[in-house]
């Protein structure tokens, strides 16, 4: 049974790591879908917007991890 | 001329993609082999290989079922988080933020866990050597699976990207076999960053596929997308880099 559970834990983490950056992809996944969808005149450029928007996500996500590693080096100074 | 670049992309990504996974069972194998016999070894990785074909077996015709404008959105949606999150981690490590992967490292924990644990042998078999090789392969051999599945299934490339697994399958059973030791060598964040390229880029063209979107150039559009991600890749290295910097503190290295 805890096999099975570890199982089924590595394999939600193949795909989510941070569950912020996973659920912004797919949320603009789901934008772009939506919005090709209702207008497909959008097709052409909908292809830029999903590989633009995924690359922003990414690069925010990055940035925002940066952040994060700079509060915890100074809080950690602060300290000492 | 399309067929190339689709095979090519499809062949590489699975064999880079399988060649880290491999590496990583490799270093299992071997430190339970070394420290708990090699009876149990391969017995725990015979099994997880058995466990892993049906569980393909089982998945994977019932992919084939699925419509195929549904099954890119879902399997490119997969790819997407899949390539992302590799990708992201290796970005992470380039700019030092988080530790490389070291298989000496991880083959010395595990030896030492492994040489620690004092269990008596059943049936002839050392039960937490045959467990750890057992989680291992089938582990690591699911992540196989998805990326050959996945990359084969949603572009019709199940044999490229079988052929590509395959290949780093050979390749570090022979080498394995020789060295005897982790492949420590492997450059695995390298490894790991191109295929987090290839299979993000594979991830987003499914997807657009799947959800309808006019590619121009069609299947090529995958350069354009690979070279948007590299290009962001190497932006990320920088702004990681920047945005951990404490104030005060750039310039100086």
């Amino acid at each position: 049974m805890k096999v099975a559970w570890q199982i089924l834990q590595e394999l939600y983490q193949l795909f989510v790591e941070d569950g912020r950056l996973a659920m912004l992809l797919l949320l603009w996944s789901g934008i772009v879908w939506g919005i090709v969808s209702f207008l497909p005149a959008m097709a052409g450029i909908g292809g830029i917007a999903l590989v633009f928007g995924c690359v922003a996500i990414l690069l925010e996500n990055i940035w925002r991890f940066g952040l994060q590693k700079r509060r915890d080096v100074e809080t950690s100074d602060g300290r000492n | 001329m399309i067929d190339w670049t689709h095979s090519v992309a499809a062949v590489s990504a699975a064999f880079l993609g399988s060649l880290v996974e491999f590496v990583e069972v490799l270093t299992i194998i071997l430190a339970v082999g070394i420290t708990r016999g090699w009876r149990a070894a391969w017995l725990g990785a015979i099994a997880g290989v058995v466990v892993l074909s049906v569980i393909v077996a089982a998945f994977g015709p019932a992919l084939l079922a699925v419509p195929i404008a549904n099954l890119q959105v879902f399997v490119g949606a997969l790819l997407l988080l899949f390539g992302m999150r590799w990708l992201r981690k290796a970005i992470l490590r380039s700019a030092g933020l988080i530790a490389l992967h070291d298989e000496e490292a991880i083959y010395a924990d595990e030896t030492r866990v492994l040489s620690s644990a004092r269990i008596a042998t059943r049936i002839g078999v050392d039960p937490l050597g045959f467990a750890t090789a057992f989680k291992a392969t089938l582990l690591e051999g699911i992540e196989v699976a998805f990326i050959v599945l996945a990359i084969g299934v949603a572009g019709g490339q199940l044999v490229p990207a079988g052929i590509g697994a395959l290949a780093a399958l050979a390749l570090v059973t022979i080498v394995g076999i020789f060295a005897h030791r982790p492949l420590a060598r492997v450059p695995e964040n390298t490894l790991k960053f191109a295929v987090g390229l290839l299979i993000a880029a594979f991830g987003i063209f499914w997807l657009g596929e799947g959800m309808g979107l006019s590619w121009p150039g069609e299947d090529l559009v995958l350069l354009p997308i690979l070279g948007v991600l590299f290009g962001a890749a190497l932006v990320g290295i920088r702004l990681a880099r920047s945005a951990a910097t404490p104030k005060g503190v750039e310039g100086t290295g």
